[in-house]
């Protein structure tokens, strides 16, 4: 064997939601593992402080709302190549279910399943996508409990899982893999946000192996790019430190 | 920051001692010289004494590696492995049978052979580990399930019954051994072609048409059992990871 199974040398890898959180942990990781990186996000300074501090060379930032029909245009524009893209951008809210409303139901598809899902699309029709590609989707463990008042944030994570699927079985024939991650509650900025509306801190107390932190869920998703992973598709990981034990 | 040449990717398994099953062939063979190659210290077990020495030579060399040859299935054996192996970081439990017959054709005795070498044998393995403290803080265990635990086929049922029963077991035993930030997983592959099933070639290749991505090979599952053995996955615990080729199953 030549090189590692274990290395991403050579690969160029596309990362949403790059300025903060899992995705900001997956660049880091990634190119210390030797990739090049196109992050995306929306915080300009955020995303040029993370890129700034990466290790190796040639990175590439995209400033952008990929909600946004006109973001994701540019960025499958600017992109070269793909060896790997890590969607990560996601966003949280909490509503019971006697108190949703449409623009709540829009808001969370629009960035849980319609970005990432439109943004596949357009790569894939323009060809970004090398062969042998992998696509690594970061839904949450929420969408096999689906907790109080998670009920459209669960079913929009589900929802992109089952379309994951179909992904992966359309592109196998070019060897390009697709594989979701589900987290359980980890310590991002996406998780303090919801300190106001629940106790998230508690939540994360009933977890037997402990708070998850942004580089256990980078790690996940560095192998689910890397060669090792090779024969690894259509599936989803789930990383929960046990939160979720007793009811799968 | 910048420092590429200091950084070491975190799949490494360096200071660790993995216990490998099932190691004179296929899967546990690729899994143990991969565990080495990452830095593990390695304990081998497999029942042919020859095989399991052709295994050893394989090893990277450099460290301690120990073989030691025992039936899983016979108790005073197995007693002789727990006291071989020394304190551990990691078990992957690969040694595993064949469970191939209809079910108006299955005798007990059959079945009984089958849950034996398939579910019995890691399963009291586990808890003799457990009992004789042999298990570090933070280990982590690996155990061998199958797609044939998840998808049906004609024939099958006696293994998948006992891959079914292995995947049973490992949510509660994740539960009880968390307090120490010990974890197990499940990996459930597809068809590997390993010698438990390419005796049979042109049946092989019939099956390989089922697989987007073709057949897996022995060291796919030595990656994956490495993630999942590695300090990197100390917050995945009671999962199957399921390593199948994007087989279309649900």
């Amino acid at each position: 064997m030549s090189a590692s199974p274990f290395s991403l040398a050579g690969r160029t890898i596309l990362i949403t939601g790059a300025s903060s959180g899992i995705g900001e942990a997956t660049a880091r990781l990634c190119a210390a593992m030797g990739a090049r990186i196109l992050a995306c996000g929306r915080d300009r300074e955020r995303l040029a402080n993370v890129v700034a501090d990466l290790a190796g060379a040639d990175h590439q930032t995209i400033v952008g709302d990929l909600t946004d029909p006109a973001a994701r245009q540019a960025l499958v524009d600017a992109a070269p190549s793909l060896d790997g893209c890590v969607f990560s951008a996601g966003a949280a809210q909490l509503a019971p279910m006697r108190m949703v409303t449409q623009r709540h139901l829009d808001q969370l598809f629009a960035v849980n399943y319609d970005a990432p899902v439109l943004l596949t699309q357009a790569l894939l029709a323009k060809r970004k996508i090398a062969a042998n590609a992998s696509l690594v989707y970061v839904t949450a463990v929420a969408e096999h409990v689906a907790p109080h008042a998670t009920g459209i944030y669960s079913g929009a994570k589900a929802a992109l899982t089952a379309t994951v699927r179909t992904i992966a079985v359309e592109h196998a024939k070019q060897g390009v893999r697709a594989n979701c991650v589900s987290p359980g509650y980890v310590a991002t900025p996406m998780l303090d946000g919801l300190q106001n509306v629940m106790s998230t801190g508690d939540k994360a107390a009933l977890a037997p192996l402990g708070m998850i932190e942004p580089g256990d869920v980078a790690g996940a998703i560095a192998w689910l790019l890397a060669p090792a992973s090779r024969w690894v598709s259509r599936t989803s990981l789930i990383i929960d430190s046990g939160l979720t034990l007793h009811v799968r | 920051m910048n420092d590429e040449s200091s950084f070491q990717h975190p799949f490494h398994l360096r200071g660790k001692t993995v216990l490998v099953t099932g190691a004179s062939s296929g899967i546990g063979r690729a899994v143990a010289v991969e565990c080495a190659r990452a830095g593990a210290r390695v304990v081998i077990n497999g029942r042919d004494a020859a095989r399991l020495g052709d295994t050893l030579a394989l090893l990277e060399a450099g460290l301690d590696h120990v073989a030691c040859v025992a039936d899983l299935t016979d108790p005073p054996q197995m007693a002789r492995l727990v006291a071989a192996c020394g304190e551990l970081d990691g078990v992957v439990h690969a040694a595993g049978v064949h469970g191939v017959t209809p079910l108006r054709m299955l005798r007990q005795s059959f079945m009984q052979t089958v849950l034996d070498a398939n579910f019995l044998a890691p399963l009291m393995l586990t808890q003799q580990l457990l009992a004789k403290k042999t298990l570090r803080n933070g280990a982590s265990l690996v155990f061998m399930s199958s797609i044939a635990a998840h998808t049906g086929t004609v024939g099958v049922g006696p293994y998948s019954a006992s891959k079914a029963a292995l995947e049973g077991m490992i949510r509660p035993l994740a539960l009880e051994i968390a307090p120490r930030a010990m974890r197990a997983n499940a990996i459930a592959p597809g068809l590997v072609d390993t010698p438990l099933v390419n005796d049979d070639r042109a049946w092989l290749d019939e099956k390989a048409k089922m697989y987007p991505l073709g057949l897996g090979k022995p060291e796919d599952v030595a990656y994956a059992a490495i993630y999942l053995l590695a300090d990197i996955s100390r917050k995945v615990t009671g999962t199957q990871l399921h390593l199948d080729g994007g087989i279309p199953w649900t």
